[in-house]
């Protein structure tokens, strides 16, 4: 009705409208165009504007092509950054494959365990970044039970880089994995290696995990991480877990935290500190030759802990020198405890050490330990204990050689000689 | 002041500009009937919408004065044919002398080409114009219709909306218009009110009150045609009478 041409006669032009009194006997208004101003009384035709019928025929079909091109170009848009990048394979029990793109965040996780999936089943993981879903699987896995913390579980991971021009995030994934490890007081056998497509596809096609897959394969393919430290420790009979941090000299300094609460407790009685107690009160002199034989042994840090005392000395010296006194006495007492805070009998022993041997004493401190962590102002009685403890992960691991600090290494160096 | 919709006996077109020479108020009667029809007509020559305000405006106001004053019956033209035939003079008139002294409206054509071109196409509307002579007896009648309309409040852009779409909504309406002038007490109250009688107009024909609010417009408009028989052609354009 719209769409049909009307014929009227002209009644009224109003600025906007031309009224037009149909043949029907009912009036229309008009728009009206600008330079339209028809005379009362004329007839008028009204034609409302019909688009010919090729123009009207390529509107349709063009906005529907535009539509399909519109909708394919979002499925493009979309496809091509969700698409997969990487897929991450997760042994635990659960046997999980995780599917990210090429930013890091995850498309879907496969279960290939009825483990796995009771594990995904309150996990939210979808476009959630690899690393937060990494660690909420090693807690969730945790939580469940699938990671024992004596360090029984073994993980193992591995990466496959479903795409050539991707970067390797097999670094991130090991650091995420190691610090929810630590974090979480898990002792486990970790296993992250890289594979590629193939290997994944034939893991597929033998309907095997992919970590079992380059398990098999053994060498064929790059073991980033070895299995050494972890098993190492758990060849120590006896001994409280410790997860010896790999391969990541930044993270060393976080990971003793967990390590030295574990270490309290189980071996009170063999700590070395004790025997670096009796050491270092009884026997001044053997202290300072090991100690500077334990310079020997530690060559590159030997020229610190040599070169503080030979900047300090003179301040040092003239401390004992103004001394002879009881206040020096004090003051070496005061040394002592700073390297052995847990002695209750301190001020007895340093009473019954003679002020000479106080003075060698101190001496020896200087020239072996760090000025720092000796400064007598500030006895730092929280840090030593867990140098003490570390002293004794490695007395009793052979394996933990690139964890401790320079300390550790000194103090351990010097019961080892006494004894 | 007189009403042409109030009295029972209108006087006709030629008889009021008669009067117009001498009453003052007869001649502001046709002078405000078709004040519409002047504007429009300088609309249209000018070919912008031009207001009140401008000059080309009283041009045409001081056209239909002269023209009531000089219209002579016996011409053979009607009075509204008559009016655009003197507008149509005094404007080119104006826009020649607009051009000779390079004073044009601020407004209007700016070169001199295009001003000649608009007095041609000027001069070329009138020569349409009188051929259509049907359309001049329309005119008067529209004005008067108008006017008339004009008195209940009623506007032509109004009736749009309030024109029923279906024919049989139409056929009904016109039943019901013609019911309404039947009875002169209801004839009466609408012309004296200036108001749609409805509670007595259903009282009495027990019509749906929505259909009386809804196109109440359209039935005035057509009641009046009904009681102006004189507008011949409106009356067969409408066709007021039903079937």
């Amino acid at each position: 009705m719209n769409n049909m041409a009307r014929m009227g006669t002209v009644i009224k032009v109003t600025e906007r409208h031309i009224v037009l009194l149909l043949e029907d006997g009912t009036f229309f208004n008009v728009q009206r165009k600008a330079d339209d101003i028809p005379l009362i009384g004329t007839s008028y035709e009204y034609r409302p504007q019909i688009l010919p019928s090729s123009y009207r025929m390529m509107i349709k079909y063009g906005s529907l092509a535009a539509t399909f091109l519109l909708a394919i170009m979002i499925f493009t848009l979309l496809n091509s950054k969700s698409s997969d990048a990487y897929l991450v394979a997760v042994d635990i029990n659960p046997s999980l494959e995780i599917y990210v793109s090429s930013d890091e965040l995850v498309n879907s996780i496969v279960p290939l365990n009825q483990d796995a999936e009771r594990l995904l089943k309150d996990m939210d993981y979808k476009k959630k970044p690899i690393m937060s879903v990494m660690a909420n699987v090693i807690s969730h896995s945790t939580e469940m039970g699938y990671i024992q913390k004596d360090g029984s579980s073994v993980i193992e991971l591995t990466v496959v880089k479903l795409n050539d021009n991707n970067k390797d995030i097999l670094e991130s994934i090991n650091q995420t994995v190691m610090n929810h490890i630590i974090l979480n007081n898990i002792v486990a056998k970790v296993r992250i290696s890289t594979a590629d497509k193939q290997a994944l596809e034939l893991a597929h096609e033998q309907k095997i995990s992919i970590n079992d897959a380059v398990n098999k394969q053994g060498n064929d393919h790059n073991e980033q991480i070895s299995e050494t430290t972890v098993e190492q420790l758990e060849d120590e009979p006896g001994q409280a877990p410790v997860y010896k941090a790999p391969e990541m000299d930044d993270q060393q300094e976080t990971l003793q935290i967990p390590v030295k609460k574990q270490n309290i407790k189980p071996s009170p009685a063999s700590t070395p500190s004790e025997i670096e107690r009796t050491n270092s009160v009884d026997l001044p002199k053997e202290n300072n030759k090991s100690i500077e034989n334990k310079g020997n042994h530690t060559p590159e840090k030997a020229p610190i802990s040599k070169q503080e005392p030979h900047d300090k000395q003179p301040t040092k010296t003239e401390q004992p020198k103004k001394v002879e006194q009881p206040t020096g006495t004090e003051q070496s007492s005061k040394v002592e405890q700073s390297s052995k805070p847990a002695q209750p009998t301190k001020p007895e022993q340093s009473q019954s050490v003679p002020d000479s041997s106080a003075q060698q004493r101190e001496g020896v401190i200087n020239n072996s330990e760090p000025a720092d962590e000796l400064n007598p102002e500030d006895p730092l009685p929280q840090e030593a204990p867990g140098v003490v403890e570390q002293s004794i992960d490695s007395s009793q691991s052979d394996v933990l050689p690139t964890n401790p600090s320079k300390q550790n290494e000194q103090i351990h160096s010097t019961s080892l000689d006494i004894e | 002041m007189i009403h042409w919709g109030v009295a029972m006996v209108r006087p006709n077109l030629e008889s009021l500009l008669i009067e117009a020479h001498t009453n003052i108020e007869v001649r502001e009667l046709i002078i405000s009937r078709y004040k519409p029809y002047v504007i429009n007509t300088v609309r249209h020559l000018c070919r912008r919408f031009v207001t009140w305000s401008d000059e080309e405006s009283s041009l045409g106001l001081l056209a239909l004065n002269r023209a009531i004053d000089t219209h002579r019956a016996m011409g053979g033209r009607s009075f509204s044919s008559y009016v655009f035939l003197l507008i149509k003079r005094d404007l080119i008139d104006y826009f020649r002398r607009e051009q000779r002294h390079q004073h044009m409206s601020f407004d209007w054509i700016d070169s001199e080409e295009e001003t000649s071109v608009t007095v041609v196409e000027a001069e070329r509307s009138i020569d349409q114009f009188e051929r259509n002579q049907n359309t001049l007896t329309l005119v008067d009648e529209i004005m008067s219709f108008d006017q008339t309309l004009q008195l209940y409040g009623i506007r032509f852009e109004d009736l749009e909306t309030h024109c029923p779409k279906h024919s049989d909504t139409r056929e009904t309406l016109r039943k019901l218009a013609f019911q309404f002038v039947q009875s002169e007490s209801l004839t009466g109250m609408l012309l004296e009110k200036k108001r749609f009688p409805q509670t007595d107009f259903i009282a009495r024909t027990g019509t749906h009150p929505k259909t009386i609010e809804r196109h109440r417009k359209y039935i005035i408009a057509l009641i009046l045609i009904l009681l102006h028989p004189e507008w011949i052609y409106l009356t067969e354009y409408v066709k007021v009478y039903p079937k």
